[in-house]
């Protein structure tokens, strides 16, 4: 027997997660690897990692991006105490939490558009008078000048402009390999 | 349009006789003409004639059977009159039979639809509308029994309601389409009792069957339950029969499961009455309620009401023998460590009477009884435990077998009353008592760490992070570090850049911060703009007043603090447009708003270097922060003052001599007087204002940063509440911050009380005006949270008085804030954390002053907490006002506590 006690910032946040996906869910994974794995998912109890990269031909952290998207998408839960995912199928269309994201939809919009425009360490995110400045610190953390980064200053994870900009980074870098 | 001229001649018979003579297109041309008219007669003075015209004219444009039912339907004032018989007898009889059918569909109370559809259908011979609402009309009209105009048919005789429903012809059709669903007639909302009144009284004379009345309406309101009142007064006129209660036993208890089902789901006292009411109507057998104990027992989780009603009816249940001990037993674990004393004291009431019913069952009564010495109200464990000590007594020898069960819980009891359990029930030798840890080692408070102050990071390295720094000010107001950050930032890449800077800032300007009256860290954003050269804001233009301002007379709505910081963002901007100034002396080195004295000279001889004079306000409020270096014997702090005296400029000489000198002295705010004589006025405040005496800087500062610890001259009452950032203006004075504006009108502002942890991290003496706030959000007991981690932190750091906090208490407590019992709340809240040492020695100073004469409301409270705290820190030694008021007669909750207090303290 085992007793879970999990606290939430704030009651009216509930368990959403603060974001904490949001970066793996935008560029992680592609549709690809995500049916991959989903298709190599055995009915082992426990879900390895190591295993699933091993049959996969995939590294481990593509592999592990791939899990997070099943996971958003009710196909995989994880288990805090073991630290390992685990079968569990909700009922939920694949992609329908996802879609159902403000700030990916909105990331997804603004790359579409192409209003995400790099320069250097910083970028400019959106449109005419719309336009917000994202700066990488040596790190490589993002930060904002829109009000929602503002706010919470990422404790609450990446705002949209700064997913656009790590969406389209990811995108110029698979491509310079 | 002869039709017109007619309705303006109030000429009724001449309309209907018009509009006899046009074709039916005719008639449908004038519907627009005459709605116009009706506008404009409805605007002028009108008779009533010319009314009744109108309306004639405009109910015989309607051209079809449905558009003139929808228009009668509309106009809830037309009435049915002898020319509306002649204006519907120009329609064919087939026309008319339509528009009965029509409106019979629909029909409603209100207005002449019923009588008009009565008439036709009498009239004409067309089949009798069967609709609901028809029967319903029908029941009301019969009701009321309104008079009918000459030539309108329709209405029957009698003299009374069940008269005239017998003689009605309509009643062999209607009655048995209401006796089959009797509930759309008795439930319905514009409903009254007449409806159900007619159905049972024709019920008794035989004319309607009583037993498929009752079915059916039992039926109905499984179906759509109605609002409890309604039920109840439906009910109580059905008046069943024992044996007709049993026959709808089944639609009983589908509603009871119903309603259980809501009260789950819980609600206010206003919510859930209906359902309380109806379920008390309905009536169940104890042997009903026994199948659904279940649901009872979950009920006493739920709302008082609600668990006060579960509780009722499961003590009926065991007084039938039909609640089983274990089922006793779980609703005593889900009641006795309610907050609720009744629910506590009848639930008690219910074991004492089980126990005295039945002596073999009296043993697992008190086991069950004893839960309540786990209880955070020592009333209620005393109760407890006289309980169990009269079965105890009473029983003999034959409880023995439960006697460790009972030693052990009562380890739960209250201190105060441990030594009586022991004397009862044996020492409890296996399992420790408190008392046992107290002896063994000697008690010591847990307080919380104290918390370190944070070092501010270094300045804002690029334009791009200012933006950002800046936007998050703008969004929140409350962070002192980001907020200096920012302004330093702004001045500093003003300085190196200010076109790469305005262009960064570009998207954190779009958006205006929301607008306050007093100055607040947000108003840096006004800075923004001026980096930007942006059109002032009006709030701009007002801000470079605030640094010419002369306190000499009280403000209306701005804070000291406010001035302060609307003087600075002034002069920033100011420092910004002459370029002068490479960056801000002000920024601190601590989150306190604390600025290390070694950091302020390096700042000083940079500006020296360069040939700036440093500005103003930014100097004063440096001075204001930096750490005193007054310790003689300290290597480092003399190094830093030799540092300061090597200084040529003028600023320089400024700081050393403020090192030198220790800064401002530290004022007391402790009123003369106090707290011996009565409150000055205004006494309806029913407290002393601190004394406010003021220092003279020599030489002078700037007069906003002056006032901060200077002569005051008060204010209007502010506009807002304060906020983090007047606490970091004055880090080491923080008695003096908050003497002045926070005790002004401005207290009842919701969350004040928020900033205590702020003002306890702080510098500087604690002194009285530091207490009395404290006192203050101790009795309030609004934002507890925040004023309980006050107090601990100052006495964590040793800095609380903990006889002044007491003295403040009795003084406020006996002049007109008589809230004992809030206060005891909070003090409860801040002793259960582990700090009874602590607020025992505050209760021990505030005690005396409260009991004598007739104590003060609430006294019974803090007594209790007393006894708890001395208990826990094996405090010792007679108070005599305690022990006067033990000693006298009765048995007031206040004389009990005393004597437990009085006792512990022996």
């Amino acid at each position: 027997m085992r007793l879970t006690l999990m606290l939430s910032q704030n009651a009216s946040r509930g368990f959403s997660g603060e974001g904490g996906v949001l970066r793996d869910l935008a560029t992680g994974a592609t549709a690809d690897d995500t049916d991959l794995v989903s298709a190599l998912l055995a009915w082992e109890p426990r879900i390895d990692v190591a295993e699933l990269s091993r049959q996969s031909g995939l590294p481990a952290e593509r592999v592990r991006a791939a899990l997070t998207v099943l996971g958003t998408s009710g196909q995989i839960g994880y288990d805090l105490a073991e630290e390992a995912h685990f079968h569990r199928h909700l009922p939920f269309s694949a992609g329908g939490a996802e879609a159902r994201n403000p700030r990916l939809r909105g990331a997804r919009a603004l790359v579409a558009e192409g209003a995400v425009r790099l320069d250097g360490a910083l970028a400019r995110v959106g449109r005419g008078e719309h336009v917000h400045v994202v700066r990488a610190d040596d790190a490589g953390r993002l930060s904002c000048t829109c009000l929602w980064w503002a706010k919470y200053r990422g404790g609450r994870g990446p705002c949209k402009h700064a997913l656009a900009v790590s969406m389209v980074r990811d995108t110029t870098t698979k491509a310079a390999r | 349009m002869k039709l017109v001229e007619l309705v303006e001649a109030g000429d009724v018979a001449g309309v209907v006789r018009e509009l006899g003579e046009l074709t039916p297109d005719q008639r449908g041309a004038c519907a627009d003409g005459l709605t116009a008219l009706f506008e404009a007669i409805a605007r002028r003075e009108n008779t009533q004639e010319e009314r009744i015209a109108l309306c004639a004219a405009r109910l015989g444009c309607q051209v079809t059977p449905e558009a003139t039912a929808v228009w009668i339907r509309s106009h809830a004032y037309f009435t049915m009159d002898a020319w509306t018989v002649d204006l519907l007898n120009l329609y064919p009889v087939a026309w008319r039979a339509e528009l009965a059918a029509h409106l019979g569909e629909r029909a409603t109370t209100a207005g002449a639809v019923f009588a008009v559809t009565e008439h036709l259908v009498r009239d004409t011979g067309c089949p009798l509308p069967a609709s609901h609402e028809f029967v319903l009309a029908w029941l009301y009209d019969r009701a009321d029994n309104p008079e009918r105009h000459p030539r309108v048919l329709g209405g029957a005789p009698g003299a009374d309601f069940l008269e005239r429903l017998r003689a009605d012809d309509f009643t062999p059709r209607l009655l048995p389409l209401a006796v089959a669903r009797p509930g759309r007639l008795v439930f319905s909302w514009h409903t009254s009792e007449r409806p159900l009144e007619a159905l049972i009284g024709l019920a008794a004379e035989g004319v309607v069957d009583r037993g498929e009345l009752i079915h059916n309406l039992f039926a109905d309101m499984v179906g759509d339950p109605p609002h409890g009142a309604q039920a109840v007064v439906t009910l109580e006129a059905l008046a069943l029969t024992p044996a007709e209660h049993a026959g709808v036993a089944r639609e009983r208890a589908a509603l009871v499961d119903q309603l259980l089902g809501r009260l789950l789901e819980d609600g206010t006292r206003m919510e859930i009455a209906p359902f309380l009411v109806f379920l008390g109507a309905l009536a169940s057998t104890p042997a009903e309620k026994a199948l659904v104990v279940r649901d009872y027992l979950a009920l006493l989780d739920r709302s008082l009401p609600v668990a006060t009603y579960a509780q009722e009816v499961l003590t009926r249940l065991d007084e039938a023998g039909l609640l089983e001990p274990e089922l006793l037993t779980e609703a005593c674990e889900r009641v006795l460590l309610r907050p609720e004393k009744k629910l506590v004291r009848a639930q008690l009431g219910l074991l004492d009477r089980v126990a005295r019913r039945d002596p073999a069952r009296a043993g697992r009564a008190m086991v069950d009884a004893a839960m309540t010495f786990g209880h955070r109200e020592m009333t209620l464990q005393e109760q407890a435990l006289k309980l169990v000590a009269k079965h105890l007594k009473a029983a003999g020898d034959s409880v023995l077998p439960e006697l460790p069960e009972l030693r052990a819980a009562a380890g739960q009891l209250s201190p105060g009353l441990s030594a009586r359990a022991a004397e009862l029930l044996g020492a409890a030798e296996p399992l420790g008592t408190p008392q046992d840890t107290v002896t063994e080692q000697p008690y010591a408070d847990v307080l919380p760490a104290v918390p370190e102050p944070r070092p501010v990071p270094g300045p804002i390295a690029t334009a791009a992070e200012v933006a950002q720094e800046v936007a998050a000010v703008v969004a929140n107001d409350q962070d002192v570090v980001a907020f200096e950050r920012a302004l330093d930032g702004l001045v500093r890449h003003a300085h190196l850049d200010r076109t790469v800077l305005a262009e960064a800032l570009k998207p954190v300007v779009r958006r205006e911060p929301k607008s306050n009256v007093d100055w607040v860290q947000s108003d840096l954003y006004d800075v923004a703009r001026a980096v930007r050269g942006d059109e002032p804001r009006g709030r701009a233009v007002l801000m470079h007043r605030a640094v010419h301002i002369n306190r000499t007379t009280p403000s209306r709505s701005c804070s000291l603090a406010g001035s302060m910081l609307a003087a600075r963002l002034a002069e920033a901007m100011d420092v910004i447009e002459s370029g002068t100034q490479p960056f801000l002396l002000a920024v601190p080195t601590l989150s306190t708003g604390a600025l290390d004295a070694a950091v302020l000279v390096e700042r000083i001889s940079a500006l020296d270097e360069l040939g700036v004079t440093p500005a103003p306000v930014d100097l004063a409020q440096a001075l204001l922060r930096v750490t005193p270096t007054s310790d003689q014997s300290d290597q480092s702090d003399q190094q830093v003052r030799a540092a300061a005296e090597k200084l040529g400029s003028d600023a320089g000489q400024r700081l050393a001599r403020w090192l030198r000198e220790g800064g401002p002295a530290h004022q007391d705010s402790e009123p003369k007087g106090w707290p011996h004589c009565k409150p000055p006025k205004p006494a309806s405040q029913g407290w002393w204002t601190p004394a406010r005496p003021g220092v003279v800087m020599d030489p002078p500062l700037p007069q906003v940063a002056a006032s901060l610890i200077g002569p005051y001259v008060g204010n209007q009452g502010l506009a807002d509440p304060m906020a983090p950032f007047w606490v970091a203006q004055l880090p080491h004075h923080r008695e003096e911050l908050m003497a002045r504006d926070y005790f002004e009108p401005r207290m009842s502002q919701r969350g004040w009380p928020r900033n205590l942890p702020f003002v306890v991290e702080s510098g500087g003496p604690a002194g009285y005006s530091v207490h009395l706030a404290l006192a203050f959000g101790l009795i309030w007991q609004t934002e507890t949270d925040a004023v309980v981690d006050a107090v601990l932190v100052l006495a964590a750091r040793q800095q609380l008085d903990t006889d002044l906090l007491g003295r403040q208490l009795e003084a406020l407590l006996n002049h007109g804030w008589a809230y004992a019992d809030k206060a005891s709340g909070s003090l409860r809240t801040a002793a259960e954390t582990g700090a009874y040492a602590t607020v025992w020695s505050v209760l021990r100073v505030a005690l005396p002053g409260l009991l004598g004469g007739t104590p003060v409301r609430g006294a019974a409270a803090m007594l209790a907490l007393a006894v708890e705290c001395a208990s826990r820190c094996g405090a010792k030694g007679e108070i005599a006002e305690v022990t006067a008021l033990a000693d006298r007669k009765g048995s007031s909750q206040t004389v009990k506590n005393a004597r437990l207090l009085r006792d512990a303290l022996r």
